[in-house]
């Protein structure tokens, strides 16, 4: 996707119009996709939003010079924050440990299903966390709904070894989240 | 011949090329290696799937999510404390302020800068060089990320920290700073001598951090060495002792309106001439960090391309070199003798046309820093005549 983003020279001109056509066309379609990435990455709302203003802003502010493939771009720079966040793993227990008591003391239909399933979370985040950080970002990506040529340029890789790479996210994924669940 | 692990996991995607997927259809080795891969494909698929958000309201909609960005430009462009110490302006901060300032700059960015200058190890300067940088070729808003007040928060720990104290003459700036302080005798105007005590700080080194800063920066290209998470750099700076010789504009008493010590534009008064004396700051640091790759890194920060980088890097002892960069535009260096060793001259004129020099050199473990207006002949003279 070829996009420009047009800096108005005036800063208060730029402030007072917020952003720019491109800008706005860009965060419209993207918004909802970076929370979610975040959101599943992280499982705490208000840090994959914190993090998803962290990616616009970082458009915002200094966009990439080459302006191919913004939507890849936004993706893996939210990707390696999220990522970063996971990995610090300071309060990631915690917050699986807040959904639990959440679930088990909230009316949902099936509370003990709901504990097993922050787990599960739990355990695919500590997979997730202890991965390389590239195939970490490969395999969220191509679960996003990325094509091969969306995550080539987003990593900065030709196409066509996506699919080696891919191959070896997942290698690498089954093997640590195996080890987690065993 | 048959698939490749990606070529057989690019077949579960389709993206298969037709000789490729014509193969697969034929080929029973084939298909039995790609069961493998796709039980771990879906594996993967059904692990991610139960990350997605159960509902749509865990995630803020693109309306709320846009008035709270609009918040976050507004905050961000106002607050920003270190755009100015990093503005593109083409005026060479780092000359005319002084070693004490430079010291002090690289202090406040120990993140991307102290690291990479020279501070690993075991350093003590012996040389200063000069590496031309180009500051168009720096991030933009360099020096503006937010990470950086992380990292001071959580990483860095600054104690010593003090105002000057005036001294009355040599002897007693000598006495406080533990050097033998000498003083110039060919140079004109009031003399003032004050001594900043010895200050130390410790930086623990958390690579997240500064990978987040090098992300914000736009400069993932460039890598952070490996074995340096987690240690503590312990940078010492002895007492500085400064001599200033008519009106510096920097005492409390005498600040001109508007001042700011954060504005280079401000900061720089040509009116005087300044002599800052100190013993090497010290820095230790776990052994085993590769310096050379250290500083590469600090270059390509600076602004430098990675072929130039790794040229100079591995031309320059790191662990006794102080490493300034200065600047491409209105400025000059070249090497000089001077107090019996060589020293680095950095020759400025400003926009106003008016010139302006800082001349470093370090004799016997002293560093010494002379700025003040005028060209080579007047710094040399000047400290030629040190006492």
């Amino acid at each position: 996707m070829a996009v420009t983003i047009q800096r108005v020279a005036d800063k208060k001109a730029e402030q007072a119009s917020g952003y720019t056509a491109d800008f706005e066309r860009l965060f419209q379609e993207n918004w909802s996709r970076v929370n979610k990435v975040l959101y599943g990455l992280l499982g705490d709302s208000d840090e994959a939003q914190d993090l998803a203003l962290e990616t616009f802003w970082r458009l915002y502010s200094r966009p990439p010079k080459d302006r191919e493939n913004l939507a890849g771009w936004l993706h893996r720079v939210a990707l390696r924050l999220g990522y970063n966040a996971l990995r610090s793993n300071k309060r990631r227990d915690c917050y699986e440990l807040e959904a639990g008591k959440f679930f088990l003391n909230s009316n949902v239909n099936d509370p003990s299903k709901e504990v097993e399933l922050s787990e599960q979370r739990r355990r695919v985040r500590f997979a997730l966390a202890r991965m390389k950080p590239r195939s970490a970002e490969i395999l969220i990506l191509r679960h996003s709904g990325f094509s091969y040529a969306e995550i080539g340029a987003a990593i900065g890789a030709p196409a066509t070894s996506v699919g080696t790479l891919l191959a070896r996210a997942e290698k690498e994924f089954e093997k640590r989240f195996l080890k987690e669940r065993d | 011949m048959h698939l490749n692990d990606g070529q057989l996991r690019a077949s579960l995607d389709h993206e298969l090329r037709e000789q490729e997927a014509l193969h697969l259809r034929t080929c029973t080795i084939c298909q039995e290696r790609l069961v493998e891969i796709s039980e771990r494909s879906t594996l993967t698929s059904q692990s991610l799937s139960i990350l997605d958000p159960h509902t749509d309201s865990m995630t803020a909609s693109a309306s709320i999510g846009r008035a709270r960005l609009n918040e976050t430009i507004n905050q961000k462009e106002s607050q920003n404390m270190f755009k100015k110490m990093f503005s593109r302006s083409t005026r060479p901060v780092w000359v005319g302020i002084g070693f004490v300032a430079l010291l002090a700059f690289a202090m406040a960015f120990a993140p991307v800068r102290a690291i990479a200058n020279s501070f690993l190890g075991l350093f003590r300067v012996e040389q200063v060089t000069v590496v031309r940088v180009n500051p168009e070729n720096l991030p933009q808003d360099f020096g503006a990320s937010q990470n950086f007040e992380t990292i001071f928060a959580e990483d860095v720990q600054v104690t010593g920290q003090g105002e000057p104290q005036t001294v009355a003459d040599v002897q007693e700036a000598s006495q406080l700073a533990s050097i033998p302080v000498r003083l110039p005798t060919e140079v004109s105007g009031a003399l003032t001598l004050a001594v900043k005590s010895p200050m130390q700080m410790t930086f623990n080194v958390n690579t997240t951090h500064i990978q987040a800063i090098l992300e914000e920066l736009g400069r993932t290209d460039i890598k952070i060495p490996e074995g340096i998470d987690g240690a503590t750099v312990t940078a010492d700076l002895p007492a500085i002792v400064a001599a200033t010789y008519g009106d510096c504009g920097v005492s409390p008493e005498t600040r001109p309106e508007g001042y700011d010590p954060d504005d280079p534009d401000t900061f720089i008064d040509t009116r005087c001439v300044s002599l800052i004396q100190m013993a090497g700051p010290t820095i230790t640091a776990p052994p085993g960090v590769d310096l050379q790759q250290i500083g590469q890194a600090y270059l390509e920060i600076m602004g430098m391309d990675t072929k130039d980088a790794v040229r100079f890097s591995k031309n320059i002892d790191w662990s006794t070199t102080l490493v300034l960069p200065l600047p491409i535009g209105n400025s000059e260096y070249s090497e000089v003798s001077v107090d019996g060793v060589t020293g680095t001259l950095i020759r400025v004129t400003d926009d106003r046309g008016i010139s302006s020099y800082t001349l470093l050199w370090v004799a016997n473990d002293i560093v010494y820093a002379l700025s003040g207006n005028g060209g080579a002949s007047t710094a040399l003279a000047i400290a030629n005549s040190l006492k």
